[in-house]
């Protein structure tokens, strides 16, 4: 259908359509535009829509009068169109050459009233031709039902990022980007789980999880003794580090940070939380560490040392374990239970994990398939003051070539260091409203103007997708995490028998005490 | 005498002549008539032209004509634009005797009706645009049934042997059509009063009733006096209780039935954008002028055909006129210029 003509173009400074819909509020920013010209039918996202200044409407507007029919699309058809239109700034991504369908990058224009309407699922499928391991994570914004391929390939190729403030569906945009992963075999996931959302169900709305659908290629460990569907996470603590207290502890002072150093160095065979725990505070040389500090120090260590996983003796540190499912191209769900709401355990954790993986990759790359670690509130790590004590950064500037991949999952990019975000290869935004926010998530991106506008306007649950995952940068409303969804586009209807989904079901109720009488295969809400 | 007194002076004259009470005021009474909206107003045909000079050598000028045409129905309070027609035409005027004897008759005849006129040129081209308004109106008139044939300004006579006002009203009558012409604006005294009709009708049309539309025929006098200039039978309408003035409205068909007439064309009078006027012909008349909007593409097609056929392209430069046929390069153009910009 012709929505407008276009009346002004600039290949630096894009189109600009006048629109004959009787109401602009039919047209959104990001919908995908076709502009036919001669040649080529220009690709387009609608960057803007405006209604232009005017002295008439000014004139008018406020008059009160009745019986008088004030002038809207609706109600006054003009010579050429509405009376009062609205216009559409459209931003050219792609050219489709009319004759070959060859797509190009936009270097013209198109004439003066050449027609726009809107993209159809036919345009759409020219430019998001699916791939071996493409999935789809929703349909373009605009033209429903088009589903858009990911190529998960690529996007787990390098480092990438989930950006979103807090409310907008990250979370479920995460999970659909691990199910797509592990569903293509594009690698593995390992996820840090501090809200029980990533296992069999989800303990915050009982949706699906990771290893409901893949019970065969993901494996859970829990921090949770008790967990008997879970694997154990045990700590032998001789594999802390400094640097992973300094991560992990809160506002430790300069003096703090110096004597933990300090005390690692002259540890001998004890382990540092051991060390620390041990140090003599009475009898301490008062010009190498001052007892007022060690004492501030090990309160602190509390919340640390007072772990029921961390096990010095006797326990079997299962990071071995860990490596070994990862060998196998499993995904690793790591379950934080009740220790979910402690970010400093969550600091803690990660960045042993991630540092210990380091090391093994980049030892022995060979023998470990590429590993995506998903890595929430990455900030927290990756802010420029403590993300020199992380690995993370590390781990963004190297480990592409040693197959460990990281996913940066954020709610402030702007505290991101800069030099992690310029590793980023695919940028997966949400809506963002802090400027500063904006402007890092997108640090780099052609068109930055038009994202910034678009960016700071797209609704929840939607997300501009740009880098080499995707054909073009495009905005997809992210698919609903409905279980006929999951496998109609992820994992395939015929994956699956009922049987297997009812074993692992039943499994669930176990572990979580619930959903025992319910059908999960109904569709239906539980 | 100094600026302050002259116009004291000047100031106190019009307040004489002009604040002084409308008949309708003073008792001697104006006779309204009222009416109401037809609820299932006919289809309106609206026709406008406009023009703009393009290029002027010596006595002559080139002039670019357009006149558009529109369609309307009023249905559900909206407008909606049925068929449309658009006609551009150049043509070429010269006042000078000579070039006229080598015209065609029907150049020759308006030559001859404006030959008192100032500016001639400019109303040659006027009558020439008004002549092809008439046409094209016929034509659509002939094509279709029951409509309200609206064109701009009076219905006054063409010269004898091409007034298309006649054969108009003999169309319109064949096919039921009701033709009015509306005025924009008018300088008329038809009520003898020294304000002009309009202004009076103003101020006497506060004694009708607030939300009524109203009508008011000229006094036969004026019309016995304009009689074989006119075709119509001339009056003012308010077609809308808020519109800022009454139009002069000349009534070419219903006749016998000006209530039913104006019922008709009351309903698309009802536009915010121009309460009281038909918006049809606020359409044609925007559609009309995009001539003068697109003067200065027109000028350059004008240029590069001159310069092809031989002529001196200083000449051709010099000669590119304003709107209304005054050349650019004129030396008053270039006081005028000169006293804006250094002002």
């Amino acid at each position: 259908m012709k929505i407008g003509e276009i009346v002004s173009a600039s290949v630096l400074g894009g189109l600009y359509a006048k629109l004959q819909m009787e109401n602009p509020e039919e047209l959104r920013i990001a919908y995908p535009v076709i502009v036919e010209g001669k040649v080529y039918d220009f690709y387009c996202l609608v960057e803007d829509i405006l209604n232009e200044e005017s002295d008439i409407a000014d004139q008018l507007a406020g008059s009160a009068m009745g019986n008088v029919i004030v002038p809207t699309g609706a109600t006054h058809e003009g010579f050429a169109g509405p009376i009062f239109y609205s216009k559409a700034k459209l931003r050219p991504i792609q050219l489709i050459n009319k004759g070959t369908r060859k797509l190009s990058e936009p270097q013209t224009i198109p004439p003066y009233f050449s027609e726009c309407r809107h993209a159809s699922k036919e345009d759409v499928e020219l430019i998001y031709l699916p791939t071996a391991k493409s999935v789809p994570i929703g349909s373009i914004t605009g033209v429903k039902p088009f589903y858009v391929h990911v190529d998960f390939e690529k996007l787990v190729e390098k480092p990438f990022a989930i950006y979103g403030r807090t409310g907008v569906g990250k979370s479920i945009l995460n999970k659909l980007l691990c199910l797509s992963i592990i569903a293509k075999k594009a690698g593995s996931v390992l996820i840090f789980d501090m809200h029980g959302e990533y296992g069999i169900y989800s303990k915050t709305d009982n949706t699906e999880g990771l290893k409901y659908y893949f019970p065969h290629d993901v494996e859970i460990f829990s921090l949770e003794t008790d967990n008997t569907q879970a694997r154990p996470f045990i700590m032998d603590p001789k594999y802390i580090t400094p640097d992973d207290l300094v991560v992990a502890l809160p506002n430790l002072t300069d003096q703090m940070v110096d004597m933990i150093y300090q005390i690692d160095r002259e540890r001998g065979g004890k382990d540092l939380i051991t060390a620390i725990r041990g140090l003599d505070t009475a009898d301490l040389d008062e010009s190498k560490m001052h007892p007022a500090t060690a004492q501030a120090l090990q309160r602190r260590m509390l919340r640390i040392t007072r772990l029921p996983f961390i096990i010095a003796e006797g326990g079997k540190d299962a990071f071995g374990q860990l490596l070994a499912v990862v060998k196998q191209g499993k995904s690793i769900v790591l379950d934080f239970g009740d220790y979910g709401t402690d970010s400093t355990i969550y600091l803690f954790l990660a960045n042993v994990l991630a540092r210990r993986l380091f090391e093994k990759y980049t030892e022995e790359n060979e023998k470990y398939p590429r590993l995506v670690v998903f890595l929430e509130e990455a900030h927290r790590f990756l802010d420029p003051a403590i993300a020199s004590y992380t690995i993370f950064s590390k781990l963004a500037r190297e480990t592409r070539k040693f197959n460990l991949i990281l996913a940066i999952v954020d709610q402030r990019p702007s505290q991101i260091d800069q030099e992690v975000r310029s590793q980023v290869a695919n940028r997966l935004v949400m809506s963002l409203k802090e400027p500063s926010d904006v402007e890092s998530a997108l640090a780099g991106v052609a068109d930055k103007g038009m994202w910034q506008n678009i960016i700071s306007t797209i609704p929840p649950r939607t997300v501009a997708v740009i880098g080499d995952a995707i054909r073009i940068p495009t905005v997809i409303d992210v698919m609903p995490y409905h279980d006929i969804d999951v496998r109609e586009h992820i994992i395939g209807r015929a994956a699956w028998t009922e049987q297997q989904v009812r074993d692992v079901a039943s499994k669930a109720d176990e572990v979580f005490g619930k959903g025992g009488e319910q059908n999960h295969l109904d569709g239906k809400p539980r | 005498m100094s600026f302050a007194e002259d116009l004291r002076r000047e100031l106190e004259e019009a307040r004489r002549q002009y604040a002084a009470p409308a008949p309708g005021d003073g008792g001697e009474g104006l006779r309204f008539s009222t009416f109401e909206e037809a609820k299932d107003p006919m289809d309106m045909i609206a026709v406008d032209g406009s023009y703009s000079f393009l290029l002027n050598l010596s006595s002559w000028w080139l002039a670019m004509i357009s006149v558009a045409l529109l369609r309307y129905s009023f249905s559900n309070e909206k407008f909606s634009r049925k068929d449309w027609r658009m006609i551009q035409r150049v043509v070429g005027i010269s006042t000078y005797e000579e070039f006229v004897k080598q015209k065609d008759d029907f150049y020759k005849a308006l030559y001859e009706s404006t030959r008192k006129s100032k500016e001639q040129h400019r109303d040659i081209v006027n009558e020439w645009r008004r002549f092809i308004e008439g046409q094209l109106a016929v034509k659509m008139a002939e094509d279709t049934k029951g409509c309200i044939i609206a064109v701009d300004g009076a219905l006054a006579v063409f010269p004898k042997q091409f007034d298309y006002i006649a054969r108009l009203i003999e169309v319109c009558e064949e096919n039921e059509h009701l033709l009015i012409g509306v005025s924009k604006d008018s300088q008329l005294h038809a009520f003898g009063h020294q304000l002009t009709d309009e202004d009076l009708l103003n101020r006497s049309g506060d004694s009708l009733e607030k939300e009524s539309l109203a009508f008011i025929r000229a006094p036969e006098e004026f019309e016995r006096g304009q009689k074989g200039l006119l075709h119509g039978d001339v009056y003012y309408c308010r077609f809308h209780p808020r519109s800022s003035k009454w139009f002069r409205v000349d009534l070419g068909t219903m006749k016998d039935d000006p209530k039913g007439a104006f019922a008709h064309v009351a309903p698309y009078c009802r536009s915010l954008l121009a309460v009281g006027y038909p918006l049809p012909l606020v359409e044609a008349h925007r559609m009309a002028v995009t001539v003068r909007y697109l003067r200065g593409a027109y000028q350059e097609t004008v240029v590069k055909h001159a310069v092809r056929l031989g002529l001196d392209p200083r000449d051709v430069l010099n000669g590119l006129t304003e709107m209304e046929g005054r050349k650019r390069s004129a030396f008053h153009e270039y006081l005028d210029r000169l006293s804006r910009d250094r002002r």
